[in-house]
């Protein structure tokens, strides 16, 4: 039960179904609700944490379609057209949506309409958990429903009350024209809009992501030439649309529908945004050459998963005197990233960390595939200073330039208490120690799950090599961690 | 090109041309006029190089019979120093164990060092050629075993028309190249006495000029300089070695 002050009484703004079973209505006073349901929990309604749940759940419903609005104060609206083809139906999209959030703890009223004013009106008024209602049945799903479901504002629906018109079907047969006089213009676009006479948007929270163009054959293709020519034009739509908004994508998703099955999916990842079709096609291209074509393609749609503004300029590498290079740099590694893997062309950055194989961290190239840490904040296993840092303070010969990704265990001989071995194996060849360096005690730090001190120390042998091993106090074991190479 | 020029003028001018024809096709390796060429940062290496340093728009080639012997020490600096004037550094590290903080800290600027890991051999040859065929691109350090002649001239022509520096390191002597690179140097370990790190450096081949005797250099604090003349330098195990490079 969420309550709100108003003057000097506290009222019931929401209430649980169980609330409302026991008879709770919302706008009762908190005094009232609580003697009908002693029982009940209340808390004080928090708009602004309302709204930024909402804001998550739209972005969380981007994975059903790209263009995603938000409906204050609780409801979203998702543009799916074209989208029901990657769940295989209206009615699989709407019930793994439903779904997925009533799993989540969440109650929920969707329904599906070729008009957001249907959609809205059968939602809200219908009373079902799902609903679709076909095109060529937008009227008679209306027609039971309340005036108010036409979204229409609270004057406006006291004095249709007042009118004893408590259907939208009573309202309909009111003759057109007068509908402005008697009730003003809002009443009119409501209806049309419903209807679907006018037309309507909304803003999406990703406002070019939702770019995307479909060429649909007659018939199966099998032939690969016919599909690429379709991939071409579809590249020059979308460009085309983006150009309009001055963005370019830095993520491209291409779908291919298959008779059956599921689609087929292929991306282009990008490191900074590009216009260039050439580019483009050539990245999406590349990715498209193991697609196996012999079940036949019905349609093909090319859809922005992420664009940026053309005019900010992300890369930093770049710098010098070479700036009209730096899109020939990009555009090498986009190339890099489609064809070795987008986990294949990475930066480092610098993390503080007391372990040195956690002092750094690989983040893609790719701007998009950066997305869900910058998009949904750190992970809540983080560390407590897990951020990209630099410092300067530390000895320039004191770590190896080659770490081995896990530190390999080493036969050692001729051991001294707190010494470095002066003569150990590694990798079937043994080194003698000329000068050991050391130790450095590095701790395990608490919060990783990692056990033990190491006692790290820099090894100079005699055939002139420089290696960096460590003796953990736990198990008693020498490992050799890095080669100054 | 020179028809008006006098008779006694055409012998010598066409010799000149002649010449200047000679060292195209060569490649202007080890001139200067003809082809950029990149100090390496150190004085007595860049005296050893003709042209005085690196040639850019090429591949060099950097082994080492040891493993820890500083390879990618040497390596790192010479990249450095090729990038100097812009660009992006890529660094091929098939085996996921390049550690980004140790370059920094001799120098390497960690905002322009991209890591490509390739998976084998082919993928490797293709990704140097591609980033090596870029103006954007300053320096590819790359490790194919035991390259063929054709592959190296492939390299170098996507080197050519990129203009940026191909470096190819091998940890073994039979993972050297076939040939046709335009330098070769020899990395080896020198006597080390915990502060100061020596390794030995000695350029085995270099087109456009000879091979040349190992130089040592001396690591410390991140910093690369030359240990003592050449002459010196054969004999690591003297104890006045690096008394006699402060002096």
């Amino acid at each position: 039960m969420l309550t709100q002050w108003r003057g000097s009484a506290c009222f019931v703004e929401h209430a649980s179904p169980e609330a409302r079973g026991a008879g709770v209505r919302p706008g009762m006073t908190l005094a009232h609700a609580q003697a009908v349901l002693p029982s009940a929990v209340f808390e004080g309604h928090d708009p602004s944490a309302d709204a930024a749940s909402l804001d998550m759940l739209a972005r969380w419903a981007v994975r059903f379609s790209p263009r995603v609005g938000i409906d204050m104060p609780n409801g979203l609206f998702l543009d799916i057209t074209g989208c029901e083809r990657l769940f295989r139906g209206e009615g699989n999209l709407l019930n793994r949506l439903v779904h997925a959030m009533q799993e989540a703890g969440l109650f929920v009223h969707a329904a599906v309409a070729s008009t957001l004013g249907a959609a809205w009106a059968v939602s809200h008024a219908g009373g079902q958990a799902q609903t679709i209602v076909p095109a060529d049945q937008a009227y008679a799903a209306l027609s039971p429903l309340p005036p108010w479901a036409l979204r229409l504002d609270a004057h406006l629906t006291t004095q249709l009350d007042a009118l004893g018109i408590h259907r939208i079907e009573t309202l309909m047969m009111l003759p057109r024209s007068t509908l402005p006089a008697r009730f003003g213009e809002a009443l009119l676009l409501r209806v049309d809009q419903a209807l679907g006479l006018r037309s309507e948007n909304f803003q999406s929270i990703t406002p070019t992501a939702g770019v995307s163009a479909d060429i649909c054959f007659d018939g199966c293709v099998t032939n690969w030439e016919v599909v690429q020519v379709a991939v071409e034009q579809l590249m020059d739509r979308v460009i085309a649309d983006l150009k309009k908004s001055a963005a370019a994508p830095v993520q491209l998703d291409l779908f291919f529908f298959g008779e059956t099955g599921a689609p087929m999916k292929r991306s282009a990842l990008l490191c900074r945004p590009s216009n260039n079709r050439r580019h483009l096609l050539n990245l999406l291209l590349s990715q498209c050459e193991r697609l196996n074509l012999s079940g036949g393609i019905e349609a093909v749609r090319l859809m922005v998963a992420e664009s940026k503004p053309m005019a900010v300029e992300q890369g930093d590498f770049f710098d010098g005197d070479m700036r009209g290079s730096q899109r020939d740099a990009a555009e090498v590694l986009d190339e890099l990233a489609g064809r070795l893997g987008a986990n294949a062309v990475i930066r480092p950055e610098l993390i503080e960390s007391h372990r040195p194989e956690r002092a750094w961290r690989p983040s893609p190239v790719t701007q998009a595939v950066k997305k869900p840490r910058d998009a949904a904040g750190r992970s809540k296993k983080s560390r407590p200073d897990d951020e990209p840092r630099h410092t300067d303070s530390e000895d320039a010969d004191a770590r190896p330039l080659r770490l081995l990704p896990r530190p390999e265990p080493i036969d050692v001989f001729a051991i001294v208490p707190d010494q470095p071995p002066s003569w150990f194996r590694y990798r079937g060849r043994e080194y003698r120690s000329h000068h050991g360096t050391g130790p450095e005690r590095i701790d395990h730090e608490w919060w990783a799950d990692d056990r033990g001190t190491r006692d790290y120390y820099r090894i100079d042998t005699e055939g002139g090599a420089r290696f960096w091993v460590f003796y953990e106090a736990e198990s008693g074991r020498w490992f050799l961690h890095g080669i100054f190479e | 090109m020179q028809s008006t020029a006098p008779a006694n003028m055409a012998r010598p001018m066409a010799f000149h041309a002649l010449m200047e024809k000679i060292r195209r096709i060569e490649g202007g390796f080890g001139n200067p006029q003809l082809r950029q060429h990149l100090s390496t940062g150190i004085d007595a290496l860049d005296a050893n190089l003709p042209g005085g340093g690196l040639a850019a728009g090429a591949i060099h080639e950097l082994w080492s019979p040891v493993e820890g012997g500083g390879l990618w020490t040497v390596a790192t600096q010479l990249v450095r120093q090729s990038a100097n004037r812009g660009g992006a550094i890529l660094w091929f590290d098939p085996r996921c164990d390049f550690y980004p903080p140790a370059a920094r800290t001799i120098g390497i600027d960690l905002g322009r060092l991209i890591l490509v890991r390739p998976q084998g051999r082919k993928q490797m040859l293709w990704g140097i050629g591609h980033a090596l065929r870029c103006r954007g691109i300053a320096a590819v350090v790359g490790m194919v075993a035991s390259p063929t002649l054709a592959e190296i001239r492939r390299l170098q022509l996507a080197a050519e028309s990129g203009g940026g520096l191909g470096f190819l390191l091998a940890t073994r002597r039979e993972d050297v190249s076939a040939g046709g690179v335009a330098s070769r140097w020899k990395v080896t370990g020198g006597r080390s006495n915990g502060e100061v790190r020596r390794i030995s450096v000695e350029i085995e081949k270099c087109r456009g000029g000879s091979a040349r005797p190992p130089i040592m250099l001396e690591v410390e604090h991140g910093q690369v300089r030359v240990a003592v003349s050449s002459r010196l330098a054969d004999r690591p195990d003297s104890p006045n070695v690096a008394d006699s490079s402060a002096a």
